[in-house]
């Protein structure tokens, strides 16, 4: 398999813990954190705690976050009155200065430097050679799926202006081209630089090729997309699937021919309840499949954001099937049984999810 | 109290999405900070911006009334939150808390039912500007945007109207990416309600947005790729607002003039048709802008001399013409007509007509608030009707927004100048003298203020500079040959009188001059011939008539003078040197009640005349009315403290009546003297006056005669004025105001109303004139404290040791009182760090700024500051003989600061490139720094070409890029365009060149920020 890497000798730690204060940890751990009835909150946690693949640079400068400094003043996690709070703040401050970098004026960049990080996030910086898929063929096809009602409203238009042209774009009519070239310009000028989560197409072209009913729900599904969850008062999202060849996206300053995708670590968003990270040497990340269809997983990469085109529009979709709590323990539990086999570790995560 | 159902009602038979519905029935305010800093328990959500979650949630319970605790929570914590750049409950994050009201202010623009929060936003966005845009780093993090879009969808009234132009003429301070939301606000002007169709102010608006982005193309700030997109994407936005296509088109033949008008082909990519169209007709178009009136043009050009000499009909003429313009501005937001026309015609109404205008001009200043032509004639018209505090405060607030024009540094000289404050009117021409060297009005302002101050060696040598430099500058030789005759030097003076004479013979500030030189060298009747020859050239010279009576009673000719002196009063009723001189002579016949009453007339005129103040004690005295004289003479010493002649007076009427107590000076206990009354000046008898078109000068003050000198240059009519780029630009631009803009046709009545059509549009109503601050002066605390700093700092360049110490101790004062802005300005934060390098504490400066960094990750000022303040730190090690190592951590923070001033503020490139040619050097060890030496010196030179360098004034850029090749390159500036292209030897200069022009390299590196108001 293409994810299979060599068993290594000694089980690796995940470094976040190592560099977190001992009081963090120590609530991390317990019954408010990783053992929390409050599952969402629970996975969340364990992420942190489980994540193999968090380079060691960026679990010091994450543990510093969680320590406090001079300005905001030291944490003392044990007498905080709501620590989780405290923790989902903290995470977001880390997130929104360490990976989400503003955009400059002209929108985002065709190419990153990595050594520049007043423009590249974290989660680019400092890649070894042999990241799996810095050698991606420039061909293969991406997919990621974003909230139709959002891309219009950072973009300043009405969501049904963007839903018409959407539509007459996906029909054919040419003549809705510019008007939908405009949206999305407007909405990557407006959008920052936070790494993109996307899969392969080919990992889920069978869900377009029936285009049953509910081919949004299953990609959603596929995805992990948990956050595209119709709980009331919501009893839909309608989403725009984009498409588009690894070439679109950034290049690296010093190579052309070289596009930063990575396997995604926890770090690399705000606190996902979906979630999972994968054991150390994996050479991808994957999706957990919110209806427990596994295997096969799904590959998952993060790249920086591209400036989607109209061409690059491949379908819009309407999510309407809730998903329960229930259904993201189960399919966390079946993710974790296929990855820990897939990669000859068993003992991978067993200390949060046994 | 909450006002909607409770959660668990609201989610009957289910749970709700999140825990934070449970959280905001506990705690609303609680509830909505964590949601928007990101500490919310948030379920399947957690992952999402927080207006993204929240939106739908709001927009689905919208009939619930959980909208309206939403907004009453969200209002508190913009109360609460406004003005903590680090959100106290953001975990000490800049970025978060810039993110929180992005979130905010994205809320409040996508949801209708907000109102309260909208409007407290509204408020402390319009109280203070500057808050949310120092958090802004481009348009993916933009609060100050996203507000502005939040406030453009909840407009009660049309308030706004002029927030929406100057952000869509992207005046200084406005980043291009705000044209969406300054459109956005145009359309949702409530005024726009009642019409069909397009509305004006968006067609018009759009048109001013694409004009604002082919100026920035012009400027090389913006790609032109870039510009061209933004507009033809914001053109098709509009389009899609107000889908007639062939009413755009009409729209934009008629907004679009000419075939070579740059924006057209945008405009037609935009619309989808080829440039043909342009060519339609404009009267077929049924769809018609309003448009001015084609007789504007007219009645300025009728109006404008009769303005000299004012009636009451002529003033109600103007003001009429005014009204139209305002109201076609307010109908379309094109402000050109009204600002020329107020700037034009105030420069020549009298002063004592100005007071009445001004208003219109503080509106011409508002409407266009990035031209400081406004501005500068508003100072003006202050000085000139005696509000010296205002017009002192106008002509600051202009240097510190327009440092690159060198018009509002003069107004600035001239101000302090007249107000009295010689040694900061020196400082500030000197000052401009070394920005604007090819400015002969600052030279002779500087030669102006030397002499009124006794410098008459210094002033003598400025003149004579200035002459050299400017061998036609009339000014200049009149100056020098005053300053000659104050010296006493009057064979030198009476030559260079001559000469000038010679030159320009219908000058006849030379020909006065002259002949006050042969008067007080005792040649009475070759004066008296020169006088006579003046006054015979120019029947309406006041001061020649005064100065031939003044010949004539010192020759002894009283009645000559007597008759003169009359003829004089009665022809310049206002003339307060003739009714002096007049009074003076009947004393001198002996005439004593006839002169005591010309010296009452005069002062109840002029009750701030000294002089006939001084003149009637004097007659009062010698016709024995001691007490009388006393209680005038006490009156004059209370409103003049400082005239010597009045204390004189008192001591003398002292003494003549033996008393030995003191004078009591301040107690004035006598009867005042009625203030002037206006209603008692006689209208303008017109057939006094041979030639209406005739300029007539401003009545000189004065005790002693017409003194030449009292034509200041900088007081003459702005268009008038020599010297300078801008000056010759703006009268350009005058006279172009109206070209082709007039029809043909019956000449206009004056006061006649022209009809204005406004097919669609708001009911927007022009206001009469009224006491509207200009938006450029409403100043807070912490704006004139940082002005009052940064003119400090410029004026402490140059001067001597004794004033750099009292500057200092201004400066510490100044630091003490910024103090308790740091926390929420970084402007003062800029400026106190600014000045503690000035006061050698340049530890205490980077102390300040480090945590100042975190504080204003965003700011411009503060990055600058910081990066300003490494290089001085390298410069002082170095200095001690300890330059820091090139590859050392310590010298990589300098590179980083000015290279992250250009990432935060692409404009601010060139200021950035000239930062780091600056900081190398202060650094030691080896082939590397070389290397980088050069290639920041070829990145430099690069830049400055790409700004077109040019000696001339007239675009602000251009000059600064033209200053800084000449002081940092010389003349390799024109040869140097990239770093294969610099030597040793080019590096070597440019290091030299940047020690002897330090402090003129720091105010242009500050002038760019300044001149882009950056945040």
């Amino acid at each position: 398999m293409y994810y299979m890497s060599p068993t290594p000798a000694r089980p690796p730690s995940a470094p976040i813990p190592l560099h977190a204060p001992p009081d963090w940890l120590n609530w991390a751990t317990g019954g408010a954190g990783a053992k929390s009835p409050n599952v969402e909150h629970a996975f969340e946690v364990r992420n942190l705690l489980v994540d193999e693949s968090v380079p060691d640079w960026r679990a010091v400068n994450y543990g510093r976050y969680l320590t406090g400094n001079a300005i905001t003043g030291g944490i003392d996690w044990k007498v905080l009155p709501d620590a989780a709070k405290e923790w989902r703040g903290r995470h977001g401050r880390y997130f929104e200065e360490r990976v989400v970098r503003p955009a400059p004026a002209g929108g985002i960049p065709g190419r990153i430097d990595p050594s520049d990080d007043t423009v590249c996030p974290e989660t680019f910086q400092q890649l070894p050679g042999s990241s799996p898929f810095l050698n991606a063929s420039l061909d293969l096809d991406l997919i990621r799926v974003e909230n139709l009602v959002q891309v219009a409203a950072r973009a300043g238009y009405l969501p049904s202006d963007l839903r018409d042209l959407a539509d007459r774009m996906l029909k054919g009519d040419l003549s809705a081209e510019a008007g939908l070239r405009d949206i999305l310009d407007s909405f990557s000028m407006k959008r920052n630089l936070r790494p993109a989560f996307a899969g392969f197409y080919l990992d889920v072209q069978n869900i377009f090729s029936s285009l049953s009913a509910g081919w949004a729900d299953d990609l959603r599904d596929a995805l992990g997309l948990y956050h595209y969850n119709p709980r009331p008062p919501l009893s839909e999202f309608t989403v725009l699937v984009f498409r588009y060849p690894v070439r679109s996206v950034p290049h690296f300053i010093s190579d052309t021919k070289v596009r930063p995708l990575v396997p995604p670590t926890v770090l690399d968003s705000l606190p996902n309840p979906a979630f999972c990270p994968v054991p150390a040497g994996s050479v991808t990340g994957h999706t957990v499949h919110l209806n427990l269809n596994v295997p096969p997983l799904m590959r998952e990469v993060l790249h920086p954001p591209v400036a989607y085109k109209p061409s690059h529009l491949f379908r819009m979709g309407v999510i309407r099937r809730p998903l329960q709590v229930a259904n993201l323990e189960e399919s966390r539990r079946w993710h974790l049984e296929v990855v820990r086999d897939q990669t000859g570790r068993p003992d991978f995560a067993q200390s949060t999810d046994p | 109290m909450l006002s909607y159902p409770r959660t668990d009602e609201l989610f009957v038979g289910g749970a709700p999405p999140s825990t934070w519905f449970y959280a905001f029935e506990e705690d609303r305010g609680a509830a909505v900070q964590d949601l928007l800093l990101g500490a919310a328990d948030l379920g399947p959500y957690q992952t999402l911006d927080p207006w993204a979650v929240v939106l739908p949630w709001l927009q689905a319970f919208s009939d619930t009334g959980l909208s309206a605790d939403f907004d009453a929570a969200l209002t508190e914590w913009i109360t609460a939150s406004w003005g903590k750049p680090i959100h106290p409950a953001s975990y000490g994050s800049a970025a978060l808390t810039a993110r929180a009201w992005e979130s905010a202010s994205l809320i409040i623009a996508n949801f209708d039912r907000l109102p309260i929060s909208a409007r407290t936003l509204r408020d402390r966005v319009l109280e203070d500007r500057q808050f949310l845009a120092f958090m802004g780093e481009g348009p993916s993090r933009d609060p100050a945007g996203r507000a502005w879009q939040a406030l453009a969808q909840y407009q009660e009234d049309d308030s706004l109207f002029e927030e929406w132009n100057h952000i869509l003429a992207l005046d200084p301070g406005v980043p291009w990416y705000h044209g969406q939301y300054g459109l956005m606000g145009a359309d949702l002007l409530p005024g726009n309600r009642g019409g069909t169709g397009i509305p004006a102010p968006l067609a018009y608006g759009l048109r001013r947005f694409g004009n604002g982005l082919l100026r920035l193309v012009t400027d090389h700030y913006l790609n032109e790729g870039n510009a061209r997109r933004e507009f033809e994407r914001l053109s098709r936005w509009a389009q899609k607002r107000y889908p007639f296509k062939n009413a755009w088109r009409s729209v934009w033949r008629q907004l679009i003039e000419g075939e070579n008008n740059p924006l057209a082909p945008w405009v037609f990519e935009s619309l989808g048709v080829d440039h043909g169209a342009q060519g339609g007709k404009v009267e077929g178009d049924k769809w018609q802008l309003p448009r001015p009136a084609g007789d504007w043009f007219n009645r300025v050009q009728q109006i404008r001399p009769q303005l000299k000499r004012p009636t009451r009909a002529v003033m109600d003429a103007a003001n009429t013409l005014l009204s139209e313009m305002e109201t076609y501005y307010y109908a379309t937001s094109d402000s050109y007509n009204f600002v020329r026309t107020a700037c034009n015609l105030a420069a020549v109404l009298p002063d004592r007509w100005l007071e009445s205008w001004i208003p219109w001009l503080e509106k011409a200043a508002r409407f266009d608030p990035a031209d400081p032509y406004p501005a500068t004639h508003l100072a003006a018209a202050l000085v000139k009707t005696g509000n010296l505090a205002k017009a002192e405060r106008v002509a600051r607030s202009g240097v510190y927004h327009f440092p690159l024009n060198v018009f509002v540094f003069n107004e600035l000289g001239q101000v302090l100048k007249t107000a009295g404050k010689l040694g900061e009117a020196e400082r500030v021409f000197c000052e401009t003298v070394q920005r604007f060297p090819n400015d002969a009005v600052a030279r002779n302002g500087l030669g102006g203020v030397l002499k009124t101050a006794g410098k008459l060696g210094e002033a003598e040598s400025v003149y004579r500079e200035t002459i050299q430099r400017f061998p036609n500058d009339l000014f200049a030789r009149n100056g020098l040959a005053e300053v000659l005759k104050a010296a006493g030097k009057l064979t030198e003076a009476e030559s260079a009188y001559r000469e000038t004479v010679q030159r320009f013979r219908n000058d006849e500030v030379a020909r006065n001059g002259l002949a006050e030189v042969l008067k007080a060298a005792g040649k009475l009747t070759e004066a008296e011939s020169v006088y006579r020859e003046t006054v015979q050239r120019f029947p309406n010279d006041a001061a020649a008539r005064n100065g031939l009576a003044e010949v004539l009673r010192a020759a002894g000719k009283l009645t000559e003078a007597e008759s003169a002196y009359r003829e004089t009063v009665q022809r310049f009723r206002n003339d307060e040197v003739a009714r002096n001189g007049l009074a003076e002579v009947l004393k001198a016949a002996g005439k004593l009640t006839e002169a005591e009453s010309v010296y009452r007339e005069t002062v109840q005129r002029f009750p701030n005349d000294a002089a006939a103040r001084n003149g009637l004690a004097e007659v009062l005295r010698a016709a024995g009315k001691l007490g009388e004289a006393e209680s005038v003479y006490r009156e004059t010493v209370h409103r003049f403290p400082r005239d010597r002649y009045a204390t004189t007076g008192l001591k003398s009427i002292d003494q003549l009546r033996h008393s030995p107590s003191e004078v009591d000076l301040p107690d004035f206990d006598g009867e005042l003297i009625p203030d002037f009354d206006g209603e008692l000046v006689p209208d303008f008898d017109a057939e006094l006056i041979p030639d209406l078109d005739e300029e007539v000068r401003p009545p000189s003050a004065g005790t002693v005669g017409p003194a030449p000198s009292d034509r200041d240059e900088s007081l003459a009519p702005l268009e008038m004025r020599t010297g300078g780029g801008v000056d010759s630009a703006k009268a350009d631009s005058e006279s172009a105001a109206y070209e082709g803009a007039p029809e043909k046709g019956e000449p206009p009545a004056l006061g006649r109303g022209s009809f204005l059509t406004r097919p669609s549009g708001g009911d927007l109503r022009p206001s009469r004139p009224s006491d509207f601050t200009p938006g450029f002066l409403r100043a807070s605390d912490v704006d004139v404290l940082i002005q009052d700093s940064h003119l400090l700092r410029k004026w402490a360049r140059g001067t001597g040791e004794e004033a750099i110490s009292h500057i200092r101790e201004e400066a510490r004062s100044l630091l003490n009182k910024l103090e308790r802005f740091l926390r929420s300005s970084p402007a003062a934060v800029m400026e106190s760090s600014l000045l503690l390098i000035e006061t050698q504490d340049i530890q205490a400066a980077l102390r300040l700024l480090d945590e100042a960094a975190a504080r204003y990750p965003a700011s411009k000022r503060v990055q600058y500051a910081l990066a300003r303040t490494r290089r001085e730190a390298a410069r002082q090690a170095s200095q001690e003989r300890h330059p820091p190592q090139f590859d050392s951590p310590e010298t990589a923070g300098i590179a980083r600061a000015w290279a992250q001033l250009a990432h935060l503020e692409p404009v601010l490139l060139p200021s950035a490139r000239l930062g780091l040619v600056r900081s190398l050097p202060y650094l030691t060890d080896g082939h590397q720094l070389k290397k980088a030496q050069g290639s920041a010196l070829g990145q430099l030179a690069h830049a400055l070409r790409s700004l077109q360098p040019d000696s001339d004034t007239g675009n602000p850029r251009s000059y600064w890029a033209y200053r800084v090749g000449e002081l940092v390159l010389g003349d390799r500036a024109v040869e140097i365009r990239g770093a294969s292209e610099v030597s040793d030897d080019d590096i070597d200069l440019a290091w030299r060149n940047c020690e002897q022009n330090l402090l003129a390299l720091n105010g242009l590196e500050e002038d760019l920020l300044l001149y882009y108001r950056v945040s």
